[in-house]
């Protein structure tokens, strides 16, 4: 496939996967979440660093799902620190300090899991496919540090969306990465 | 009953555990699926509850597993990864059940009581 055409299949699929990503995260964590804005793009790796930082302010925390299938892909969902700090503690229903305790980081991994493998499942259904899922993986570090085995040069496709937690005010960034492979149409930048 | 609980998040284990101990349940847990095949082994748990994503072996080839050691043995799988093909997989390594993430306590309570009886 193109790599034209797979930014206009997955932008088509990152639709109803935002809806259902904020859906079970609304449900998770019990807190009114909405998603506040998407945009999918074709983009080189090594300007998403600072795509991110125009919507999420350092220290962050990185919730990282690798997932193999059709394609291989990379999910990331970002917060910073103070918010993931409110949500892990909407998550145990209890305060949490800074920084997180290994059960705080485990709740954070467990959003990231559930959120990030429901992208995969509408993915999943749409190509007719299966996405396995890695184990989540929080990394706590600047932003550009926490993706693996992403070549400099790599065209990526972006989807961005703004979660608002209304009353806890809570705003991340979901990062759903598709690795172009060579001869893709989008192999390199 | 005892109830095995496998489940890579330490925050997962916790929250079925709390809910399945509230309800009169001995639990005892595993951090991957080799744990649990252990811990199947050594216990005889009356359930497992199995996520599907750890690490090193994942749920669906330790339910196989335990399947095979023990035919009889109970397992419901307990996953974010409801994607229909998973499903079926995970049917066809001995589950009994599937229950997708995020579930609702009394899904949960309804499938131990069904086949945990």
């Amino acid at each position: 496939m193109e790599a034209k055409g797979m930014v206009a299949v997955w932008e088509k699929a990152s639709i109803p996967a935002l809806a259902q990503a904020s859906r079970i995260l609304r449900e998770f964590s019990g807190l009114d979440v909405e998603v506040r804005e998407t945009s999918v793009a074709s983009v080189a790796w090594d300007t998403v660093a600072g795509r991110v930082n125009t919507h999420v302010a350092e220290p962050l925390y990185a919730v990282h799902i690798g997932a193999q299938g059709l394609f291989d892909a990379q999910l990331l969902l970002l917060f910073s620190e103070v918010n993931s700090q409110r949500l892990a503690a909407a998550m145990l229903g209890d305060a949490v300090a800074l920084p997180l305790s290994d059960l705080a980081l485990s709740a954070l991994a467990e959003v990231g899991n559930v959120v990030g493998t429901a992208f995969l499942n509408v993915f999943a259904d749409l190509f007719g496919a299966v996405w396995e899922p890695t184990p989540p993986h929080v990394y706590f570090s600047p932003t550009g540090q926490w993706l693996r085995n992403v070549r400099p040069g790599t065209t990526v496709l972006v989807t961005e969306a703004l979660f608002r937690i209304t009353d806890e005010a809570v705003f991340g960034e979901i990062m759903v990465i598709p690795l172009l492979k060579e001869g893709a149409g989008g192999g390199s930048a | 009953m005892t109830i095995l609980v496998a489940d890579d998040a330490a925050f997962m284990r916790m929250r079925l555990k709390k809910l399945l101990e509230e309800a009169g349940q001995t639990v005892i847990e595993a951090a991957n699926g080799q744990e649990a095949i252990d811990a199947y082994q050594a216990h005889r748990p009356s359930l497992v509850l199995m996520d599907i994503t750890m690490p090193d072996v994942d749920g669906v080839t330790a339910t196989r597993r335990i399947c095979q050691l023990d035919p009889a043995a109970r397992v419901i799988i307990v996953s974010a990864l409801g994607q229909q093909a998973m499903v079926i997989s995970a049917i066809q390594a001995g589950a009994r059940d599937f229950i997708v993430k995020p579930y609702q306590p009394e899904r949960v309570l309804d499938a131990v009581n069904k086949w945990g009886a």
